[in-house]
């Protein structure tokens, strides 16, 4: 079980972007998404939160397809955006009543949970602001906090150190690795390849749309030639590669 | 792009846009209710002239007061347009001198234009009841319009001043960190005071004060004039310049707001607390999506108040329509509720236009509901009012309002709100 995606093709407004893209991300995994810029990471995020209809393939989380039971689907996933979002008029204690209640999780039971993971960010002193007032690291961390507290199957989650503190990258990536051991699944986007090695368990390569490489940090590193630590150098190759094709 | 040639683009595109926002205000319901309210309340004005009135009537003291707080207001209307961009900070920075010389005289002639404009509109809303007043009083007429223009003018200058950065600028910044002071001295008291004396001084008396008040606009006038020489001097203050002229479109933004759903508006909130006790008991044991649309109404700062003063204003056009048909009474009820829910219908779409409505696991049918019921006790409520101020103009206005009010309300919730959803809906395909 986990998330399975089979022939995934789509975009937007009629653009075909994703070109049958195929994988998996199995409970108690850590799977990233890599690639270049346009790649298309972002495009099979947003199919796979239903921001996008995908033309044909599927979305499979648990046994639930996201076509035919979109609210069932939403319920058992977390999502991460790279940019905060938030409602303006909303403070931080409502927007996480909000999100227990649309998930259907009773206050009673997981706001010590909530709590922990407030102090965990250092934002338990600040339930009563205003988005207004907060940073852009600080909005970041509402997101990560109303992200764990669900405790969702899948957690997904787009460039999870954008803009978080070197205490905060450490903390998203100790919540990422308890989720999956928990059994829960994470699908991630990421760019910093060398410090993702050391938690990931599958790297995902898009490449135009479509799936170029599946497998661990190891295998990735062994098919590019290079040493797990200089890992981030995939992006030269690859933009070097992409180079002499158009050539 | 040549720098003297900026504004005028600046200004054409803005007339594009302003196109475009007056398309979406002259729709056809605004239309309509544009006609019967005007057509109210110059029937209610033109009543006042019809109408016998004792000799007295216009001397009290209260109409000089009146037409001194209109004209008040009226001086509050049209400021400095300059069409600062924030990115003008960064690509303009060093090109102080030629904007000040070239871009902003272009604004502060533009500015004057549309301040002018708003005057004249003031004065001449106000002149059948000066006529009253004075028996025709040409020259006091003359010296009111003198004052107002060179007063807007002098303010005008004084807005740009503002924005820029002078070696001597102690009564500037003084201002500037007493805001309060600065509404309260030049745009209140000073046109408080001396409209208040054109208006009642002998004529002797007001000779005396156009000449002290020429002798005091000539010393301003020098003192925020830019010389050549002085231009060198002095640079423009960014971050004051970007301000001024967000506020500037924002205010233009809500004024489109007030009647249309005006695209990319820049939002803004009030936390509003003492309104948290109310949405608490409202949006206990109701659904999550209730809960949050009575939060994101409560503390919303176009929306409620607009809809408020939209009840209001329903209220006393009901209530003021003394000698109209008991159907046009009808009418106007009718169309405040319409308008009530025509405003709500942002707060709907810029909900699910939110990535986290989005992905709450909701479906749209429940969305929708709690949309449908917050709406439906607003319209409830502002049903009620109606009703009420109907109430002074017998049975017949009464019963009429009622049955349009239940018609109306048929109407919006069967066939224009879900038609709404769905138009919505496609459009987010």
């Amino acid at each position: 079980m986990g998330l399975k995606i089979k022939n995934l093709s789509g975009g937007y407004a009629g653009n075909r972007i994703l070109k049958n893209v195929s994988f998996n991300v199995d409970n108690g995994k850590i799977v990233a998404l890599i690639g270049l810029n346009g790649a298309g990471k972002s495009t099979t995020m947003n199919h796979i939160i239903g921001e996008l209809q995908p033309t044909s393939g599927t979305i499979v989380l648990n046994g639930t397809n996201i076509v035919q039971e979109p609210t069932a689907f939403k319920s058992k996933i977390a999502y991460i955006p790279e940019q905060p979002i938030l409602y303006d008029e909303l403070t931080l204690a409502e927007h996480l009543h909000l999100m227990l209640a649309a998930h259907g999780l009773d206050d009673d039971e997981t706001w010590e949970n909530v709590l922990s993971l407030l102090r965990r960010f250092r934002l338990e002193d600040k339930l009563h602001w205003l988005p207004i007032h907060f940073s852009k690291g600080m909005r970041q961390k509402v997101m990560l906090v109303s992200a764990f507290m669900l405790q969702a199957p899948l957690l997904i989650v787009d460039e999870p150190f954008l803009g978080l503190d070197t205490l905060a990258q450490r903390d998203v990536v100790e919540l990422m690795r308890q989720q999956a051991n928990q059994g829960g699944s994470v699908l991630m986007t990421t760019h910093l390849l060398s410090s993702a090695t050391a938690f990931v368990d599958e790297f995902v390569v898009l490449r135009d749309g479509e799936v170029q490489f599946i497998g661990t940090p190891t295998s990735l590193a062994d098919s590019y030639q290079l040493p797990l630590a200089k890992l981030d150098d995939l992006f030269d190759m690859m933009q070097k590669e992409s180079a002499d094709g158009v050539e | 792009m040549a720098l003297n040639k900026l504004f005028m683009q600046r200004f054409a595109r803005n007339q594009r846009t302003n196109l475009k926002y007056l398309r979406l205000l002259f729709n056809d319901h605004f239309i309509v209710f544009l006609m019967i309210a005007i057509g109210g309340l110059l029937l209610a004005y033109r009543q006042l002239f019809v109408t016998q009135q004792s000799d007295e009537f216009w001397y009290q003291l209260w109409w000089p007061l009146f037409n001194t707080l209109w004209l008040v207001i009226g001086l509050n209307m049209g400021h400095l347009v300059t069409y600062f961009k924030p990115a003008d900070r960064l690509f303009l920075l060093g090109s102080d001198q030629l904007i000040i010389k070239k871009y902003l005289n272009y604004s502060v002639i533009l500015s004057c234009s549309y301040a002018f404009l708003w005057q004249i509109i003031f004065m001449a809303t106000i002149i059948p009841i000066f006529w009253q007043i004075y028996n025709g009083d040409m020259t006091r007429l003359a010296l009111l319009a003198g004052f107002i223009m060179t007063y807007k003018w002098l303010s005008l200058l004084g807005e740009r001043d503002s924005l820029l950065i002078k070696t001597r600028q102690s009564f500037n910044s003084w201002l500037m960190t007493h805001p309060m002071m600065n509404i309260s001295i030049f745009r209140f008291s000073i046109p408080v005071i001396m409209i208040a004396m054109i208006l009642l001084l002998s004529i002797q008396w007001l000779l005396v004060l156009t000449v002290s008040w020429l002798l005091v606009a000539a010393i301003m006038a020098k003192m925020l004039f830019i010389s050549q020489g002085m231009v060198t001097k002095i640079g423009i203050d960014w971050h004051k310049a970007n301000l001024q002229a967000q506020k500037h479109e924002q205010r233009v933004l809500h004024f489109y707001a007030m009647f249309a759903n005006v695209p990319h508006q820049p939002k803004t909130i009030k936390r509003r607390r003492y309104l948290d006790y109310v949405v608490f008991k409202l949006a206990k044991h109701r659904s999550v999506m209730y809960r949050l649309y009575i939060t994101r109404l409560a503390r919303d700062v176009e929306i409620l108040p607009l809809v408020l003063r939209l009840i209001a204003v329903g209220a006393i056009m009901v209530y003021a329509l003394q000698a109209a048909p008991s159907w046009l009474i009808a009418i106007v009820g009718a169309l405040t509720v319409y308008l009530v829910v025509f405003q709500m219908l942002p707060l709907y779409d810029e909900t699910q236009k939110n990535m986290w409505t989005r992905l709450l696991p909701i479906d749209t049918k429940a969305k929708q509901k709690a949309f449908r019921l917050l709406s439906g006790q607003l319209m409830a409520l502002a049903t009620i009012i109606m009703i009420i101020a109907s109430i002074i103009h017998g049975l017949q206005a009464v019963g009429m309002t009622i049955i349009s009010l239940a018609v109306i309300i048929v109407f919006l919730n069967n066939i224009y709100i879900p038609r709404q959803f769905s138009n919505k809906k496609s459009n987010q395909k």
